[in-house]
Order: C-alpha cells, then sequence, then structure tokens
C-alpha cells in the first residue's frame, strides 16, 4: 500500500514539473527566431559546414576491415580460457587459424587496403 | 571433445581444394611476375589431387571416415557429390582463363573464390551436423555472393550481387532459427542425434516448426519455388561463367545436403516432409517451366529451366515415401544421378553463351565484354560455327530430356522410380512439364540452325570450346552407358544409412 | 522463465524481418540483417538452458559464436557489395534495383 502512495506521488511530481516547464515554454517564453539561431551550437564560432555531410567511402573500407579482424578474436577467448587442458594440439589448431587470419592481413596490406590515400 | 589427426583425412579432399584457392590468392599478391597459367596449373593441381584423393578413398578405404566427434563423414555419396562439383569446378577453372582476361577480373581472386567455394561445398555435401552444415553453407554463399558482383564496374552484376545477398542472408536467419528450434526440441546439432530424439517419440510443435524452417533454408539455396524469386536475376546479373558454376554446383551441394538431414536426421517421420517437398516439387516444376516460356533472353530461360531442373530433382525426395507408407530411401539414389546429369548439360549450356560472347565499345573508348544473351545473338550460328552449335543442341536435347542423353535417362530414372512408389500424379506433372519445356529448348536451336545471323563479331576462345567438348563428352556418355553412374548413385544411398 | 528470453528473440527477429521487407536503404536491410541474427542468437543461448535428460545441451553457446563470425563476414561482404553497388549507380535504394524483370 505504501508503494501505491509512492506512485501517486512521482505521477503528481512529473506532471507538475512538466507542466510547468512546457506552460513556460508555450506561453511565457518570448519566441523570435533568427537564422544564427537556428544554427547548430558549434562551440560559439561561427559553421564551418553543414552537419548531413557524405562520409568518404574509406571509413566505410575501415569499418569493414575492423568487423572482420575484431570479431574473429572471438574464437581466441574459448581457446585462452581452456588453454591448459587444450595443451599443444589446441595451440597449433589455434596458430592455423591466426596463420589463415595473418593471411588476410597480409593480403589486405599489400593490396594497399590498409592506406588511406 | 578431442580428435586424431587421422580424422582431418575425412577433409583432405576439400582442405587439398582450400589450400590450392589460397596459394592463388597468395601467389596474385605476393610473387611479382606471376602469370594466368600458373593459377590455373596450381588450382587445377588442387582439383586433379582432390580427386585422387576422393577415388583412393573410394576404391582403397572404402570405409566412410567419421570425423570431429561425427560432425564431418566422409561417405560414398559424399564422395560422388564431391567428384560431381570437382568436374563442374576443373571445367569452370578451364574456361575462366578467357573470362578474366576479358573482363579485367583480378585472376588471383576469381580462381581463390572458386576454389574456396567448391571446397565449402565439398565439406557441405560431408556434413553430418548443424553447425558444419550452416559453416559450409555461408562460406560458400559468402564466395559466390562475390562471384556475382565480381566485375565491379558492370551494374547488373553490382545489382545481381545485392540482391543475392540480402535475399540469401534473410534465408540464412530463418535456416538459424529452424535449427535453432530443432536444438531446443532434441538438445543436440547432430543429425543423428535428432533422429534418436525424434524416434523417441519426441513430436513438439517446436521440432515441427525447426524442420520446416530448415527446408525453408535449403529451398532458398537450391532455388526451388517459392523461394526462387532471387534465381533469374541472379542468374542474368553475373558472369556467365559465375553462373555457370553456381547454377550447377550449388544445386549438388544443396540437395545432397537436405538428402542427408532428411535421410539421417528424419528417416521415420517422413509424414513431416514428404507432403511439403511433393507441394515444392510440383510448384517448382510449373512454374519454372511456364516462366521460362516466356524469355526472350537466353541466359534468363536457362536462369528460369535450372528452376524446373530443382523440380525434378525434388521430385524424387518427395516421392520417398511410397503411398502404401513403407519409406524407401533407395530413391534419392535417382535425385542423386539427376544431378549428375545436371551438371554437364547446364555447364555446357551456359559455356555456349560464353563461346559465343563478343565486345561492345563502352564509353571511353575502351570495349567491353559481353556474352551471348539474347536468342538474336545465336541466330544462324549452326552455319558458322557447326560443331558448337551441335553441342549446344545436345545440351538443349538433354535439357528437354530427349534420348539418347542423359538428361532423358535422369528424368526417366526419376519419375519411372516415382510411378514405381506409386506417386503417378506427380510423375505425370513432370512428364507434362517437361513437354512444356521442349517448346523453349526447340526454340533456340530453330534460331541457330534456321535464321540468318544477325551478329557477326562473336570471338570464341579456344579453352571454352574444350569445356564445351567436354560438357558434351560426358552428356552423351553418361546418356550411352549410365550404368555405372546409376550403380555408383546407388550405392552411394544404400551405404548413408 | 526460458519464455521470456524467447519472446524477446521473436521481437527481435520479427523487427529486423520487418526492417527487411519494408525498407529501402540496403545498409538499414544489412542492419536489420544483423538484429535477425542476434535475435537467433538469444534463441541458441536461452535453448541451451532447457535440460535434455541429465544434462545441459551445451553446444548452444558455440554455435553462437559460429553465427556470430559468419554475420560479420556477411556485413563485411555486404558493405563492400554496397560500396560497389554506390560507385557505378549512386544509389543504395533497393527500389532502384530494377535493371532485371521479367
Amino acid at each position: 500500500m505504501v508503494w501505491a502512495q509512492v506512485a501517486i506521488y512521482l505521477l503528481i511530481v512529473t506532471c507538475l514539473g512538466l507542466g510547468m516547464s512546457y506552460t513556460g515554454y508555450f506561453f511565457l517564453a518570448p519566441s523570435r527566431p533568427r537564422a544564427l539561431k537556428q544554427e547548430a551550437y558549434e562551440c560559439g564560432v561561427p559553421q564551418m559546414a553543414g552537419s548531413r555531410e557524405r562520409f568518404s567511402v574509406r571509413f566505410y573500407l575501415i569499418a569493414i576491415m575492423f568487423i572482420l579482424f575484431d570479431i574473429e578474436t572471438v574464437f581466441l577467448i574459448p581457446w585462452a580460457v581452456l588453454y591448459k587442458q587444450l595443451g599443444v594440439p589446441g595451440l597449433v589448431e589455434i596458430g592455423i587459424f591466426f596463420a589463415v587470419l595473418g593471411f588476410g592481413l597480409a593480403y589486405l596490406w599489400r593490396r594497399g587496403g590498409l592506406e588511406w590515400d | 571433445m578431442t580428435f586424431t589427426i587421422y580424422e582431418l583425412a575425412a577433409m583432405q579432399p576439400a582442405l587439398l581444394v582450400m589450400i590450392a584457392g589460397l596459394l592463388a590468392v597468395g601467389l596474385d599478391t605476393f610473387v611479382p611476375s606471376k602469370t594466368r597459367i600458373a593459377h590455373a596449373m596450381l588450382c587445377g593441381g588442387g582439383v586433379i589431387a582432390a580427386m585422387a584423393a576422393l577415388g583412393s578413398q573410394l576404391y582403397y578405404q572404402r570405409t566412410a571416415i567419421h570425423a570431429f566427434g561425427n560432425m564431418l563423414v566422409l561417405d560414398d555419396m559424399a564422395c560422388f557429390l564431391s567428384l560431381a562439383i570437382l568436374a563442374a569446378t576443373g571445367l569452370v577453372l578451364i574456361s575462366s582463363d578467357a573470362d578474366t582476361t576479358r573482363r579485367n577480373i583480378g585472376f588471383g581472386e576469381y580462381y581463390g573464390l572458386i576454389m574456396i567455394a567448391a571446397s565449402a561445398m565439398m565439406m557441405l555435401v560431408a556434413s553430418n551436423d548443424f553447425m558444419t552444415i550452416f559453416v559450409n553453407l555461408e562460406v560458400l554463399s559468402l564466395a559466390l555472393y562475390v562471384l556475382t558482383g565480381i566485375t565491379r564496374k558492370n551494374p547488373r552484376s553490382n545489382e545481381a550481387s545485392v540482391k543475392y545477398l540480402v535475399s540469401g542472408a534473410f534465408a540464412t536467419c530463418f535456416f538459424l532459427m529452424g535449427v535453432a528450434f530443432l536444438y531446443g526440441a532434441t538438445g543436440t546439432f547432430a543429425l543423428s542425434g535428432i533422429r534418436e530424439a525424434l524416434a523417441l517419440g519426441l513430436d513438439s510443435s517446436m521440432a515441427r516448426v525447426g524442420l520446416g524452417m530448415v527446408m525453408v533454408g535449403f529451398a532458398f539455396k537450391i532455388g526451388a519455388v517459392p523461394f526462387h524469386m532471387w534465381v533469374p536475376d541472379v542468374y542474368e546479373g553475373a558472369p556467365t561463367s559465375t553462373t555457370a558454376f553456381m547454377s550447377v554446383t550449388v544445386k549438388a551441394a544443396g540437395v545432397g545436403a537436405l538428402i542427408r538431414v532428411l535421410l539421417i536426421a528424419a528417416p521415420m517421420r517422413s509424414d513431416l516432409w514428404a507432403d511439403l517437398l511433393w507441394w515444392m516439387a510440383v510448384a517448382t516444376m510449373v512454374v519454372g517451366n511456364l516462366m521460362a516460356l516466356q524469355q526472350t533472353s537466353v541466359k534468363r530461360m536457362l536462369a528460369f529451366s535450372s528452376v524446373a531442373h530443382t523440380g525434378y530433382a525434388l521430385v524424387a525426395l518427395a516421392t520417398m515415401r511410397s503411398t502404401d507408407e513403407t519409406f524407401v530411401p533407395e530413391a534419392a539414389a535417382s535425385a542423386l544421378f539427376y544431378l549428375l546429369t545436371y551438371t554437364f548439360m547446364t555447364l555446357g549450356a551456359f559455356s555456349f553463351l560464353i563461346y559465343m560472347g563478343h565486345e561492345l565499345p563502352g564509353k571511353d573508348g575502351t570495349s567491353e565484354w559481353q556474352d551471348a544473351e539474347t536468342l538474336s545473338d545465336l541466330a544462324g550460328m549452326a552455319d558458322r560455327r557447326p560443331w558448337a552449335a551441335a553441342m549446344m543442341g545436345l545440351f538443349l536435347l538433354s535439357l528437354g530430356g530427349i534420348p539418347p542423353t542423359a538428361g532423358f535417362l535422369g528424368k526417366f530414372y526419376l519419375f519411372a522410380g516415382a510411378i514405381e512408389r506409386g506417386h503417378v500424379t506427380i510423375a505425370v506433372i513432370g512428364v507434362m512439364a517437361s513437354l512444356v519445356s521442349l517448346y523453349y529448348y526447340l526454340r533456340v536451336i530453330v534460331w541457330m540452325y534456321m535464321k540468318e545471323p544477325m551478329i557477326a563479331d562473336e570471338k570464341p576462345h579456344p579453352s571454352v570450346a574444350v569445356v564445351i567438348a567436354l560438357a558434351g563428352l560426358a552428356t552423351l556418355l553418361i546418356g550411352v552407358m549410365p550404368g555405372a553412374f546409376i550403380a555408383a548413385a546407388e550405392h552411394s544411398i544404400a551405404v548413408l544409412r | 522463465m526460458i519464455s521470456y528470453y524467447l519472446l524477446f528473440a521473436a521481437a527481435l527477429f520479427s523487427i529486423g524481418a520487418y526492417g527487411v521487407l519494408a525498407r529501402r536503404n540496403v545498409l538499414i536491410i544489412l542492419m536489420s540483417l544483423e538484429l535477425m541474427l542476434n535475435g537467433v542468437n538469444i534463441v541458441f543461448v536461452a535453448l541451451s538452458l532447457v535440460p535434455h535428460g541429465v544434462q545441459m545441451a551445451p553446444g548452444g553457446h558455440v554455435f553462437v559464436l559460429m553465427v556470430m563470425a559468419v554475420a560479420a563476414a556477411e556485413v563485411a561482404v555486404g558493405l563492400a557489395i554496397v560500396i560497389a553497388l554506390f560507385r557505378t549507380r549512386q544509389t543504395v535504394d533497393i527500389n532502384d534495383l530494377q535493371m532485371m524483370s521479367g
């Protein structure tokens, strides 16, 4: 029963707060929009360009590579947790896994995928 | 779960193919002076070595190798389908020498992707566990998405690639949800484990829904109606060599994996899937053939015809449960044999389109390669290229099911088996559908032999001619003496259980 | 208890499926596909809590790792294909892909 009182109290407080601020916003505050006021705030200095710019396609390339090499490491965690039990065979297997991953990285590097220009 | 190094023998053929593919990529990237011939030799060597490994497994080892806790099993069916996939891969490799040069495709990537896709397919038909099935299905799909869009400057190729990727990934999600439901119902991913759970009389709606969703995933990958919408666009937009590769190998691998799922995981519960497959097979045959009738592009026509041929192969699976309620797993052998015949005739037909390609002047003075696509591209070719046109005629007659070609025997074996098991209706529908299909196959022959030529600048490449000749030879060989192939297919299914 | 997880997963899966079918931007479709795969992942993990016989079946966790790795590869390939598409066609709207039909 005590929680019902708290809930009612919370409801009233929320309505009161929102009501006061919105009453002020809609009925009391002066509203004189100007072009300068409508701009995005950029630390007080004039805006350089719009915020809806196109990203360079290079970011997508970086994203692709990040996703690939980032996610493939999920297979390292199970191996690391069971390192002692898996022993040498596990080491060999993870070595093969890394060799293939490293081959991919070397391919990427050689093909110029890591260069910005 | 530990395993010994001997179990690697189960994936040795697929590993050979994959290593050859990776070496081809490495050769292209790290060796300064490289030639196309070196790539082709490397990949061809990989294919031949894998074939030798499979041959020794079939003739000397003889017993199936179960590896990695029964996740992979190299049995006769895996060997049979792997050999068909490798034969198709080898033929595509021969003709892709011409294709990579003409289209300025990076040949390291091209050969590498084809080999990786082939290796994933070989492991897919050997997969005995939903985990391996999923991973291999995805590896081969990813390789094919890229192969479809490998001509990066070609807008149609890009479009086909996006469509394939989006619809393929969507189907993968449903496949995975099905696997998850089956796992929830049975507590295992192993096909044999699911069989045991189902045999205990476990029949939750979860298992039913799961099996249904898994079959939706497979139906999409092999392009069965109503999940065929991507097939025409992707087959038309992809470079023709890619189309030739994926139209034959994906069907072999997908139907092979489906056979294994049905026969190992749910053989005694055919009531769950037989009716579904029946309707799917009928719809696929009818829709595929009716849509193919309306096409003016030969490439698109062949795409719809490949949908129809999926339907024929599904007839064998749908009629495994005979009308007097006995279950006849041997019926799947006719699907295996049909896939084998289909491999060579379709590959040959698509290769003929590559053979008849010509150059189009591009925007900036360069020329762009264009494979033959429309009927007018092929008009009157019988006069100028009599041998190639005769071979194309052979492939088309075989696709239509006219004796003494491989296609006739494949269809005969399928429909005769279906009637034997009491399924007369589906056999009649199938025969009617293939009669309809004769119309559009013969139309191409009519254009080739009875029209005046409209283009005269085709630039045939001898390596493609070799592919056409080999595929034609195989089509005739299977048609004239099918005994050994049928026996192999029947043996593959017989040892499956 | 487990049904809450399954309901949540079903919601994720359905939202993703709706996104794939209804949205036109290929990038958003790729995001929706990820949502669907994540829904499946939750089903796998939730269902590995169901006891079968005497013991739990822990395979679901392993499968989730596989799904994650494959999903990453799929997104990488998808982004690469979308970039190639944008370079030739200057659009990523799936409704503009109408070059082939019939």
